[in-house]
C-alpha cells in the first residue's frame, strides 16, 4: 500500500521513538497491566503506524464499499441512504399483550419487528396447556399457539409493510405466520421479514429440547429454505448466528469462526438437495452479539464481511454478488449486563451499539438497561431506542461509510481476526465440518475454555466489570422491575380451550396426519404445515406430527452439556 | 476425624436454558476440592430430589432465570421434606428479585444469591455449610 522507502523510515522511526520515548517513560511511569490484549487475546501494542497495514492489499483485502471484499461495507451508499433497521425484542403474555407492546414500539420510532416467544414456544415445542410448562407460559416471551394467535399478535399492523423477525427455530412458527397472511389476502411475495433458525447453535447452547438430530434439523431448514426461494423473495429464512456462541463464552475470535463454521454447514446441506447457492445466497443473513471492546467489534464486522466474501468466492465459486454480500443483524450482549448499578448498562449499550454502527451493521437491537435484571420494561425499551437514535441523529457517525477504515489499528486489528477465525475455521474442518464438531463436544469445551478463563480472570481482578468487581455499591437494586402477570397464562389456556372446541376437529386431525406423513415420506413439509395451521391445528399439534418422524436428539445432548465442564 | 469430600448437587430445574452461571459456579466449587454433581437442563423437581436422594448430597444449589422461581422452589421444598432430605442445605441463586429474597428463605431456603453475587462469596458459603455439620 506504501512506497518501501517509506515504510522503512516509518519503521526505523517507530523503533527509536519506542527506545527513545516509550521505553524509557516505561520504567518511570510502569505499564498498568502485564499485557495489553483484546478480550480474544490479540495483542494491543502502544502505537500502530502505516507500517502495520503495508502487508494488506489496499484493493484485494480492504477496497471499496458495495464490492468485494466488501470489508469497509455491504452496500455503495452506506448509511446515507438508509441507517440500520432498529429491531427491539417484544414478546410477553398473550397475542394481545405483545400486539400493544409491538405497537408502543413502533411509536418509539423502531423501524423492524422482533418477536420473542416464550420457552414453550421458542424451544419445547408444546402448547400452554401441556403439563411440564406451567408456570412458565408467556413469562421469557409471547406464547404462540396457532393461526388466531398470529392474528392478534398482528392486529392493526400493516405486516406486508415493515420488515418482522421471528426469534424462533422451526417451520412452524413461519408457517402459521405465512398462513395467517394469506388468510388476510396478503401475497406472501410482498412479506419482508427473517426467522432465526439457527439449529446449530441451539445445539451447542442447548436450550431446545425438541429439536431433532442434526440430520433431520439440517432437512427441516433446507424445506424451509427451498419454500422460501419460490414462495417469498423478500423474506429470510435463517439467520446465521454466532450470538449463542458468544453468549454462552466464546471470544469474538471463536465467534467468527463457528459462525462461517455453521454457515458452511448450512450451504453443504442446501446444495446437497441441489439447491444453487449464488439463488440461496442472497437470503443468507447473519446475527452477532455485541461485547464493550469497541475497537475489536468494530474490526469483527469488517473481518466477517471480506471473510464470508472469499468464501463465498473461493469455496462456493459464486459469480453473483449479493450472494457474496455479508448482512448481518446485532444484537447487544445480554452477558456483560449487569444487575449492579442497572443505569450502567446504557453506556455499555450505548458502546457497544456505536461500535456496531461504525462496524457497519444492517440491523440493530440494543438491550433495554433492566434485561439483566427483568424482561424490559416500557422505560427500558424506550431508553433502547434513544442510545440508538442520538447516535443515528446527533452522533454524525453515519455520515461517511466505513470512518474507521484506514486507522492503522482498525486495519492491523481486522487482519488479524480474520487471520485468527480462519485458524478456528481450520480446526472445524480438521474435525470434519460443523455439525461433527459440535456432535463431539468440541465446540461446547472451546467454548466453556475461554469463559472459565475469562471469570477466572475477572476473579483476580485482571477484568474489571464496573460494579461488579470494582466500584461497587453495596445496596438492594432499586429497579422498576416488570413482571408478567402469571394471569396470561390462562387466559392462552382458555384461548386453546376455545379454538380446540370451535374448530372442525376431523379437518385438523386430517391436516396433521398429512403433515407427518409429509414428513416421513420425505417430502417438503411447508405447504402442509400451512394447511395444518389453517385448519386450526396447535403449535404443540404440528410440532409433534413433525418431529415425532425424526430422530429425538435431547437426551444426548444434554447429557454432553452436563459433563462439559469437566 | 477425617472429612469426606463435600457433595453438591446444581440443578436447573424448569424450561430455561441458560446455565452458564451455574456451570461457572461448578466449576469454581470443584477447584474449590467439593464433589460436585449438576443435573443438566430441564430435570423436572421430582427428578433433581431423586439425583439428590442417590447421590448423597449434602447442599443443593438451584439456579433460576425465568421468573419460576417461588413456584419451582416450594414444590423442590416440599418433595425434600417428603423425602426425608431436610438436613440437605438448599441454594437459589439467578435473576431473583429483591422482594422474592424473603419468600424464598420462608420456604426452607438456606440462601439466595442475587444477580451479581461474585462467586467467591457462594465458594465460602458452600464450604463454611460443611465445617458447620463437622463442628457438630
Amino acid at each position: 500500500m506504501f512506497d518501501q522507502d517509506f515504510l522503512a523510515r516509518i519503521r526505523e522511526q517507530t523503533g527509536n521513538w519506542l527506545d527513545q520515548r516509550y521505553y524509557p517513560a516505561a520504567k518511570r511511569f510502569k505499564e498498568r497491566r502485564k499485557r495489553f490484549e483484546t478480550k480474544s487475546g490479540l495483542e494491543i501494542r502502544p502505537l500502530y503506524t502505516p507500517a502495520d497495514a503495508a502487508d494488506s492489499d489496499f484493493f484485494e483485502n480492504v477496497g471499496f464499499p458495495g464490492k468485494f471484499p466488501f470489508t469497509r461495507g455491504s452496500y455503495p451508499m452506506g448509511y446515507r441512504s438508509r441507517t440500520w433497521e432498529a429491531r427491539q425484542y417484544c414478546g410477553f403474555g398473550t397475542a394481545e399483550e405483545t400486539n400493544e407492546r409491538l405497537k408502543f414500539a413502533l411509536k418509539q420510532g423502531e423501524t423492524g419487528l422482533n418477536i420473542i416467544m416464550d420457552l414453550p414456544t421458542s424451544y419445547h415445542g408444546v402448547d400452554a396447556d401441556d403439563p411440564k410448562v406451567e408456570g412458565e407460559v408467556g413469562k421469557t416471551g409471547v406464547s404462540i399457539n396457532s393461526i388466531e394467535d398470529m392474528h392478534d399478535l398482528f392486529s392493526g399492523i400493516a405486516i406486508d409493510d415493515i420488515s418482522v423477525t421471528f426469534n424462533t427455530t422451526g417451520m412452524v412458527v413461519p408457517a402459521m405466520y405465512f398462513a395467517m397472511a394469506k388468510e388476510r389476502g396478503l401475497d406472501l411475495k410482498s412479506l419482508r421479514g427473517t426467522a432465526l433458525n439457527n439449529p446449530l447453535a441451539s445445539y451447542v447452547s442447548c436450550n431446545s429440547s425438541i429439536l431433532p438430530a442434526p440430520t433431520d434439523a439440517l432437512r427441516e431448514l433446507t424445506d424451509i429454505m427451498e419454500f422460501a426461494l419460490h414462495e417469498t423473495p423478500q423474506w429470510n429464512p435463517m439467520n446465521i448466528g454466532s450470538y449463542e456462541y458468544r453468549e454462552n463464552g466464546a471470544t469474538a475470535v471463536q465467534e467468527l469462526g463457528f459462525m462461517f463454521g455453521a454457515a458452511m454447514a448450512y450451504c453443504d446441506a442446501f446444495i446437497a438437495r441441489g439447491l444453487d447457492f449464488d439463488r440461496f445466497g442472497p437470503k443468507l443473513v447473519f446475527y452477532t452479539s455485541l461485547q464493550t471492546d469497541f475497537f475489536e467489534e468494530v474490526a469483527k464486522f469488517r473481518a466477517a464481511r471480506r471473510m464470508w466474501a472469499k468464501i463465498a468466492r473461493d469455496r462456493y465459486q459464486s459469480k453473483n454478488q449479493a450472494s457474496m454480500t455479508f448482512r448481518i443483524h446485532t444484537q447487544t450482549s445480554g452477558l456483560t449486563l449487569t444487575s449492579e448499578q442497572p443505569l450502567n448498562n446504557i453506556v455499555r449499550t450505548t458502546i457497544q451499539s456505536l461500535a456496531a454502527v461504525l462496524g457497519g451493521t444492517n440491523s440493530l437491537y440494543t438491550d433495554s438497561y433492566d434485561e439483566a435484571l427483568c424482561l424490559p420494561t416500557e422505560e427500558g425499551l424506550r431508553t433502547a431506542m434513544r442510545v440508538q437514535q442520538v447516535i443515528m441523529e446527533e452522533s454524525g457517525v453515519s455520515q461517511t461509510i466505513d470512518p474507521l477504515g484506514g486507522s492503522y489499528f482498525v486495519e492491523s486489528l481486522t487482519d488479524r481476526m480474520e487471520a485468527a477465525a480462519n485458524e478456528v475455521l481450520t480446526k472445524i474442518e480438521k474435525k470434519g465440518g460443523m455439525v461433527k464438531a459440535i456432535e463431539s463436544g468440541w465446540v461446547q469445551s472451546e467454548t466453556e475454555r475461554s469463559i472459565a478463563s475469562y471469570m477466572e480472570s475477572v476473579e483476580k481482578g485482571e477484568n474489571v466489570v464496573v460494579g461488579y468487581n470494582k466500584y461497587r455499591v453495596d445496596e438492594p437494586v432499586n429497579c422498576a422491575l416488570f413482571s408478567v402477570d402469571p394471569a396470561f397464562e390462562l387466559k392462552q389456556k382458555a384461548r386453546l380451550e376455545r379454538l380446540k372446541a370451535e374448530r372442525n376437529e376431523s379437518e385438523a386431525r386430517e391436516a396433521l396426519d398429512r403433515l407427518s406423513q409429509a414428513a416421513k415420506d420425505g417430502r417438503n413439509m411447508m405447504e402442509p404445515c400451512m394447511d395444518a395451521a389453517r385448519a386450526r391445528a396447535t403449535f404443540g399439534e404440528m410440532t409433534q406430527a413433525i418431529y415425532s418422524q425424526m430422530e429425538s436428539f435431547s437426551t444426548q445432548f444434554f447429557r454432553l452439556k452436563a459433563t462439559m465442564f469437566s | 476425624m477425617s472429612k469426606n469430600k463435600q457433595r453438591v448437587l446444581l440443578a436447573k430445574p424448569g424450561l430455561d436454558g441458560h446455565d452458564l452461571g451455574i456451570k461457572i459456579v461448578a466449576r469454581a466449587l470443584r477447584d474449590a476440592g467439593v464433589e460436585v454433581i449438576y443435573t443438566g437442563l430441564n430435570v423436572t423437581p421430582e427428578e433433581m430430589v431423586n439425583i439428590a436422594l442417590d447421590e448423597w448430597v449434602d447442599v443443593v444449589g438451584i439456579s433460576f432465570l425465568s421468573g419460576s422461581h417461588l413456584r419451582l422452589t416450594e414444590k423442590i421444598m416440599k418433595l425434600m421434606t417428603e423425602k426425608d432430605l431436610g438436613h440437605i442445605k438448599v441454594m437459589v441463586g439467578g435473576i431473583i428479585p429483591h422482594q422474592d429474597i424473603q419468600k424464598l428463605t420462608d420456604l426452607g431456603v438456606n440462601r439466595v444469591f442475587p444477580p451479581g453475587s461474585p462467586v467467591r462469596e457462594i465458594t465460602a458459603h458452600v464450604l463454611s455449610l460443611a465445617d458447620n455439620e463437622s463442628g457438630s
